[in-house]
């Protein structure tokens, strides 16, 4: 019997992204959470005693350049080596990006495959055979796949790759290959890696996506980890997932249509923790608390939004482990602005003419002058990502025209003696 | 939209309350008054819950619970569309109607156009706080004009603190050259991690060189090593060499030394210290026994030498004894001439006291007095009993006088007080008088009533017209039924649409005559028409030219004149020719045209018919005419009889309803005028049964006149008299019966209390007899003398205890010295002359003496037994001693102690020298480090001793200078560079540092999100505002201006515009006098009038485009003086009339004022 774990997307030390630190937040129980959720790959490894594992790139961090990251690796390595495990290894475009790959000496019991062709490696003790190439440079776009070599007679033939296949949303396009590519090779399970979301693309031969080790940000909801391939007499008889995460992120959303009062608010926003606590099979969680529906008290959520978010804050302290990410107030009114203000009051024509308000960057700054400033002073790291600080797209501008809009109705509908 | 009625069915106090109906044609202003706690706040909410619902949470369940709530009412909308509708407390389905069925929804939606509570409480509902933080916000914007008016507008309060909050919250956050502010400091927070990561980092080379540092290092240590083991080794050999040449010579010289000491007797190893020890022994035993032996004979002669009194030692108990009891003694002897004065002087005093008693009895008598003592208690009691004796004498003699006098007073009074009447008769007159009411005011009133109504109808009557008369006769004249004018109407009407149609036909034959005339008109100028007619007419012209020239040419005959006939201007040829032509033509032209010509036949024919209809037409309408005259004739005819020229029986029928409508009014009036009269009767019977009866009872006469009241008055004016007289009598009797009843307490009072002297003077009597007195002696005295007694008594018993204790001395003395004598008598016989507490000191120094000898002689006994005993010990050591050296000289081959020395000697030095030579071999082997003796000799032998040194030190110079410097370094290299790889640990300092820095960003980008918004937001807003005045500032401003003028009562003018200091556009207050002021200027409740004004501008304004809905004002009056209230409901009164204004309030000052106000619209007061 052979049995083995595959595994990609480790990203070692890359830190977990927009979680705001606050008081009650569990700072502890996410510190280091790539690395601990290697070493319970480490522990997998060991305790089912595995006879390999398969790393099918990104083990570092592109931009990561501290050398400890690979000391702590080669460390870790001693530990399997110690259990008579090897480790297989093709570089992704994060490890060809990064300076610790290279200078990194690899330990007797790993392997890492040449950049330069396709390499095909026996392990004679279990009649395995493992074919992979590395990524040479950070941006491989040949079809990588095409270069490996037929299947090899009376071997478990396993492929090793880091790719995109035929792309995917969220991931860069690279080593392109289609699933026929792959089949026509005649291997018995190709082990990718790329995406870091688990797919199993394919049974005959299996091609499994394992997915990232430990997700870093609030687009990698849902459990993380590794995959155990378990082989007996030269077939695959299980091919299972196995969590290996330290914290799971999830968004969380809340239907609020039915709240008349903070009382309610707080008990569904706790009921929905609860819920996700619930499915995240006990791990500490980083929420993203999405409110939404026609809620009664929309205007009073919006005019105190900073003091919403901690009493949410509160709520999930008193669960210990869930860390509240953000919280999008996206609730609307239960009547259509238009229809409540009529025509000729101030308030209409502040709609109107946030409605015709143009919201581009050079606009948005001729406006608010203080903005420059800000932008001047912001670290460059605010201006890059998914959520870049006044990103000029059409919906986030179309979000702000919203935002704005709602803010200034919550104020004046709090403060125009209504309550 | 306006409210039309409010039905508090079940709602805070309210339980099925009469509806509060706002009916009137105009949307009028409605004051709803409720003076505390009646219930003002509960309908105002009431309202509101009618229109948009119940809150989830509302103070108006204290008497309905939750589900019991039910408010309703009815709206009407600007169409004259009306609804009515129920609400209850319900999520869903909560508007229902009049049988509890849930209505849609949207039912509502032409009422409420969808308009919210926040916003109708906003635009459309203002009270006391509000307008005075209106008026509060306006002076802290300085009359900013674009903020004031757009606060105005959106009907708010504070827009200042919207601004505010919206720049506070941005100026918190960030702060361009802040530090403090949350991002400023996120920042750099921020850029401290940055730093603190690069710092923690590790860079792949920089382990590399340390890694590629150390292995150098390590392989430089191990060469160096080699070498000093190298140089090691050397220097052990020959340090080897240098120890062991000295050690090879002495052994040499001892082994020869042994070897001339010649034959030895070898001796046990503890030889020496056995003879030393025997010899010691025998020596000390010697030494003990002639020291012993002169100790005893000293100790035997000192024993011999001692004597002491041994009777005086047997009775040491007894001397210890008296020289304890010579204290007491000596006490006794000292007290006893003091104790003896006291006896004495005890007695004397008993005496005296006796004397106050019984002045005849002595001291030796005084026991017969005695018993007394036991008689104190009795005495005491009895003494106690006769001052509450005495005290109740003397009140019940006071009691007895007092009431005597109360009695006479009481009669007295009595009879000063006037008889009552008896007041049955009046009572009967009086009650229905009661019952009846204010009749007066009743009459009076419903008399007035009638007039007004009588008037009312005179006027209605005059407006009515047609018609003149008394309202009398108009209840008796008997009009057309409105039947009868229906069916004239109905006729009329039918000749009408006749000659209508009739009129229509002509109308429409006329018109189409004129069409018909104008197509052949159009036809005719398209050129005449060729008819059959002409083509014959032309034919035969033809046919005549043809004939005469035919007979010209054929006959020859002469047509000069018929040619000049035929044609005057041309000759016949050519006449004729133009005729053939023009036959020929108008032949053409007929089959050419036939269209044109048969259209215009067809228009022809046409124009001839309608005039035919046409003259028809006209005649019918003569007709329908005449018949129509002949409806009038009859129609006037009918109502000839009434004096009356009809109107048309359309507008008849009207005044026909305008009639009954008042015939129904008058016959009301009649009826009321019937109940007016049956009231004056009852007012009249009523008065007269009082009269009667006052009268009776010889009263004053009442005031004349028919009104019931002051009879009334009168008498129950008599009625009340007489109740105070009745009462007045009932009093005095009440106050004589107890006045009685006292009078005969006291003298039970007095009786018992003279009964309870006499049994107590029989008691005293016996108490005291014993005493033996023969004066009478009060309670008191008696108590003295028993008390003197009692302390004669205590004095005597004083003095026989000091007896008893005196003669207790002068026993003991007497025991102790029998006691003494008897001892001195047998061991010290000469001192019985001493005294006898001399005699006693002197022998306890005796008996001390005695004691201290006896114990001296028994310590020597003790010591001359220990003394023998040593001396039996040493004798036996010294046999033991002689024994064992006998044995010792057996081992040494000796015959003589002396010998043993010498042996001894020899041996030791034998002993001595063998050690050395071990010692020695042991030191070589240790040198020679398990080299043997012979190699290590042969080594020595080999190697010259002076080289050695010089080697060695060379040796060792070089590893200490060299070697070790060069190691120690290279050391110190590879611990550096260890410690540095052991801290490149893989540790995950740097990895976790950089999460923190992802925390702060996450912040930074949260907050500077928020920033933008706010500062986003602010701007807007104010651009907003700015857009809002400059579209409304002069249309509203205008509105304003009025409204203030008014609310102001003419103290500002005006409401301009101005600019402050900054440029920026403020408003301005205009006096009479043209003076302008500033908000800053204004009073506190000018600025309130300033907002209520810009709320009511916008109201208006906003009527132009808005359906109205009902202004909701909640006591806003309460901080404006009198005349400005006043003007302040009549701007609401004058609003009132295009929009409904609802207002509340507590005051009933407002409805007064209310009520005398001379607004446009209709003003309704509802009292709760």
């Amino acid at each position: 019997m052979v049995k083995f774990i595959h595994t990609a997307d480790i990203h070692l030390d890359s830190p977990l992204k927009g979680l705001e630190a606050h008081e009650d937040a569990p700072v502890e129980e996410i510190r280091g959470a790539t690395r601990r959720a290697f070493d319970r790959l480490i522990d997998l490894a060991i305790d089912t005693a595995v006879d390999f594992i398969l790393i099918a790139g990104d083990l570092y961090d592109g931009d990561w350049k501290d050398y400890n990251t690979g000391l702590f690796f080669a460390a870790r390595m001693g530990r399997l080596s110690k259990s008579g495990i090897r480790v297989f290894i093709v570089s992704g475009n994060h490890d060809a990006a990064s300076q610790i790959t290279r200078a990194m000496p690899l330990p007797d019991n790993v392997t890492l495959f040449s950049h330069q062709k396709p390499e095909s490696i026996k392990l004679d003790d279990l009649d395995v055979i493992i074919h992979g190439q590395s990524y040479s440079s950070r941006a491989v776009t040949d079809n990588l796949a095409a270069q490996y070599p037929q299947q090899t007679p009376n071997y478990f033939n396993i492929g090793l790759l880091h790719t995109a296949l035929t792309g995917r949303e969220g991931h860069e396009d690279y080593a392109p290959c289609t699933l026929d590519d792959l089949i026509s090779k005649g291997y018995d399970y190709w082990a990718l890696g790329h995406v870091h979301k688990r797919e199993s693309l394919f049974e005959d031969p299996w091609i499994v996506f394992p997915g990232n080790l430990q997700g870093r940000h609030i687009k990698e909801t849902g459990p993380k980890g590794a995959t155990v391939v378990t082989v007996e007499g030269g077939q695959i008889t299980s091919v299972e997932a196995r969590e290996l995460d330290v914290l799971r992120w999830a968004t969380c959303q809340v239907d609020l249509s039915e709240c008349e009062t903070a009382e309610s608010v707080h008990d569904a926003v706790r009921q929905a923790f609860e819920q996700e606590l619930d499915q995240a099979s006990g791990k500490t969680l980083a929420l993203r608390l999405i409110l939404t529906g026609k809620c009664p008290i929309h205007s009073r959520l919006l005019d105190r939004t900073a003091q919403w978010t901690e009493e949410f804050r509160g709520i999930a302290a008193g669960f210990g482990d869930v860390w509240l990410e953000t919280v999008k107030f996206q609730t609307s009114r239960q009547k259509r602005l238009e229809e409540i203000f009529g025509e000729d009051t101030p308030i209409a024509g502040l709609l109107q003419s946030i409605q015709h308000l143009e919201l581009d960057n050079d606009t948005l700054l001729g406006l608010v002058p203080e903005l420059s400033a800000l932008k001047n002073k912001l670290p460059a790291e605010i201006h890059s990502g998914d959520e870049a600080f006044l990103d000029p797209s059409e919906d986030k501008i179309a979000a702000l025209r919203t935002e704005v809009q709602e803010l200034l109705i919550a104020k004046l509908l709090q403060h125009g003696g209504a309550e | 939209m306006r409210l039309k009625r409010l039905d508090l069915k079940a709602f805070g106090p309210f339980t099925d309350r009469k509806p509060l109906a706002f009916m009137s044609r105009t949307p009028d202003l409605h004051i709803i008054f409720g003076p505390n706690e009646a219930g003002k706040s509960s309908s105002l909410r009431a309202l509101k819950a009618l229109l948009f619902g119940f809150p989830q949470q509302t103070p108006d369940n204290f008497i309905h619970s939750y589900d019991q709530l039910r408010v309703g009412g009815c709206l009407e909308n600007s169409a004259g569309e009306e609804i009515a509708f129920q609400r209850r407390k319900k999520r869903k389905a909560d508007v229902i109607d009049a049988a509890g069925d849930p209505l849609d929804l949207d039912l509502l939606t032409p009422f409420l156009h969808g308009v919210e509570p926040e916003i109708f409480e906003s635009l459309y509902g203002i009270d006391h706080d509000t307008l005075v933080r209106g008026g509060e916000d306006i002076l802290a914007q300085k009359g900013e004009v674009g903020q004031a008016l757009f606060a105005a507008g959106a009907g708010m309060s504070s827009l200042r603190e919207v601004i505010d909050q919206l720049e506070k919250e941005a100026a918190d956050l960030f702060k361009p050259a802040g530090q403090l502010p949350r991002i400023n400091m996120a920042i750099k927070r921020f850029k401290a991690l940055q730093k603190a990561v690069k710092a923690a980092s590790l860079s792949a080379k920089e382990w590399k060189d340390h890694q590629a540092a150390l292995k150098n290092a390590l392989a430089e240590r191990a060469g160096l090593e080699k070498d000093r083991d190298h140089h090691n080794k050397a220097l052990h050999r020959l340090n080897r060499l240098k120890q062991a040449i000295p050690e090879l010579a002495s052994l040499k010289s001892r082994q020869d030394q042994q070897s001339a000491l010649g034959k030895i007797i070898p001796l046990p190893p503890d030889f020496t210290e056995q003879y030393r020890l025997v010899t010691q022994t025998m020596r000390e035993a010697h030494q003990q026994l002639q020291k012993d032996t002169d100790r005893r004979k000293t100790l035997e002669e000192k024993q011999k030498a001692m004597s002491f009194n041994t009777d005086l030692l047997k009775q040491a108990e007894r001397v210890d004894d008296f020289h304890q009891r010579l204290g007491e003694y000596r006490k006794g002897q000292k007290d006893r001439p003091v104790r003896e004065g006291m006896r004495i002087s005890l007695r004397r005093d008993a005496a005296g006291l006796l004397q106050q008693v019984r002045p005849d009895l002595r001291l030796e008598g005084v026991e017969t007095l005695r018993p007394m003592l036991t008689k104190k208690r009795i005495v005491q009691t009895l003494s106690a009993q006769y001052e509450a004796i005495r005290h109740q004498l003397t009140l019940a003699h006071k009691q007895g006088k007092t009431a005597e006098l109360e009695q006479k007073e009481v009669t007295r009074y009595r009879d000063t007080l006037p008889e009552v009447k008896t007041s049955q008769g009046l009572v009967q007159a009086v009650k229905p008088a009661q019952k009846a009411g204010d009749m007066d005011t009743h009459i009076a009133r419903r008399r007035t009533d009638i007039e007004l109504n009588k008037k009312h109808c005179r006027t209605t009557l005059k407006r009515i017209g047609l018609w003149s008369g008394d309202l009398s006769e108009l209840m008796t004249i008997s009009l057309p039924r409105s039947e009868t004018v229906q069916q004239f109407e109905t006729r009329y009407s039918k000749r009408v649409e006749e000659r209508r149609e009739i009129e229509k036909d002509r109308k429409k034959d006329e018109k189409d005559l004129r069409n018909a005339q104008a197509q052949i008109k159009k036809v005719m100028y398209a050129g005449e028409i060729p008819s059959e007619t002409a083509l014959a007419q032309t034919r035969e012209k033809r046919e005549q030219g043809w004939q005469l020239l035919r007979q010209q040419w054929l006959d020859q005959a002469d047509v000069t004149e018929e040619s000049r006939a035929y044609d005057p201007d041309l000759p016949l040829p050519e006449a004729y020719e133009g005729f053939v032509v023009q036959a020929d033509l108008i032949a053409d032209r007929l089959r050419r045209e036939a269209d044109r010509v048969a259209n215009a036949a067809a228009f022809r024919t046409q124009v001839e018919t309608l005039e035919t209809s046409l003259a028809e037409t006209i005649k019918t309408k003569a007709a329908v005419d005449q018949r129509l005259r002949e409806l009038d004739d009859v129609w006037i005819r009918m109502w000839e009889p009434f004096g009356i020229t009809p109107l048309s029986p359309k507008e008849m029928s009207g005044w026909l309803a305008d009639m009954d409508k008042l015939r129904f009014k008058v016959s009301d009036i009649v009826k009321k005028e019937q109940e007016l009269q049956r009231d004056v009767e009852q007012r009249k019977m009523l008065k007269q049964a009082m009269e009667k009866t006052l009268a009776a009872m010889a009263e004053e006469a009442p005031p004349a006149g028919d009104t019931l009241g002051p009879v009334l008055i009168l008498a129950e004016t008599v009625l009340e008299r007489i109740a105070g007289q009745k009462a007045e009598h009932e009093k005095a009797k009440e106050r004589q019966k107890k006045a009685k009843k006292a009078s005969h307490q006291a003298t039970e009072d007095l009786k018992a209390a003279r009964d309870a002297l006499a049994q107590w003077q029989a008691q005293w009597q016996k108490a005291i007899m014993g005493l033996g007195l023969e004066d009478e002696v009060s309670p008191l005295e008696a108590l003295d003398l028993i008390e003197t007694l009692q302390s004669c008594f205590d004095k005597l018993k004083e003095a026989d205890d000091l007896k008893k204790r005196i003669e207790g001395i002068d026993r003991d003395a007497a025991d102790l010295e029998a006691a003494v004598k008897a001892l001195l008598e047998t061991v010290a016989p000469d001192m019985l002359a001493l005294p006898l507490d001399q005699a006693i000191l002197q022998l306890r120094i005796m008996l001390n003496q005695a004691q201290k000898d006896a114990t001296l002689y028994h310590k020597l006994s003790e010591e001359l037994d220990a003394l023998q005993e040593e001396v039996t010990g040493a004798t036996k050591n010294l046999q033991d001693a002689r024994e064992q050296m006998a044995e010792l000289l057996g081992v040494a081959k000796c015959e003589k102690p002396e010998q043993l020395t010498a042996v001894i000697a020899k041996f030791t030095e034998y002993q001595r020298l063998q050690e050395k030579i071990s010692d020695t071999e042991a030191t070589l082997a240790r040198i020679g480090a398990g080299m043997t003796l012979e190699a290590l000799s042969r080594q020595a032998a080999e190697m010259n001793a002076d080289d050695l040194p010089g080697l060695i030190d060379s040796l060792e110079r070089d590893i200490q200078e060299r070697i070790h410097p060069e190691i120690n370094k290279i050391s110190q290299v590879i611990g550096e560079e260890n410690t540095r790889l052991s801290a490149m640990d893989g540790k995950g300092t740097a990895a976790e540092t950089a999460e923190e820095m992802e925390h702060e960003l996450a912040g930074i980008r949260r907050l500077s999100e928020r920033y933008a918004l706010l500062k986003l937001a602010s701007k807007i807003l104010q651009q907003a505002i700015e857009r809002y005045r400059e579209d409304h500032q002069d249309p509203v401003l205008k509105i304003a201006a009025r409204y203030f003028n008014d609310l102001t009562v003419g103290s500002f003018v005006d409401l301009r515009t101005d600019v402050d200091d900054k440029g920026e556009p403020i408003l301005i207050g205009v006096r009479p006098d043209t003076a302008r002021l500033t908000v800053e200027k204004m009073s506190s409740g000018t600025r309130d009038q300033l907002f209520l004004a810009l709320r009511l501008a916008t109201l208006e304004w906003r009527l132009n485009t808005s359906e109205s809905m009902p202004f909701i004002v909640d006591d806003i009056l309460i901080n404006f003086d009198d005349d400005r209230s006043r003007a302040t409901l009549e701007v609401l009164a004058d609003l009132s009339m295009k929009n409904q204004v609802i207002l509340f309030t507590h005051h009933r000052q407002i409805v007064e004022t209310a009520t005398r106000i001379k607004g446009k619209g209709t003003i309704q007061i509802h009292t709760l």
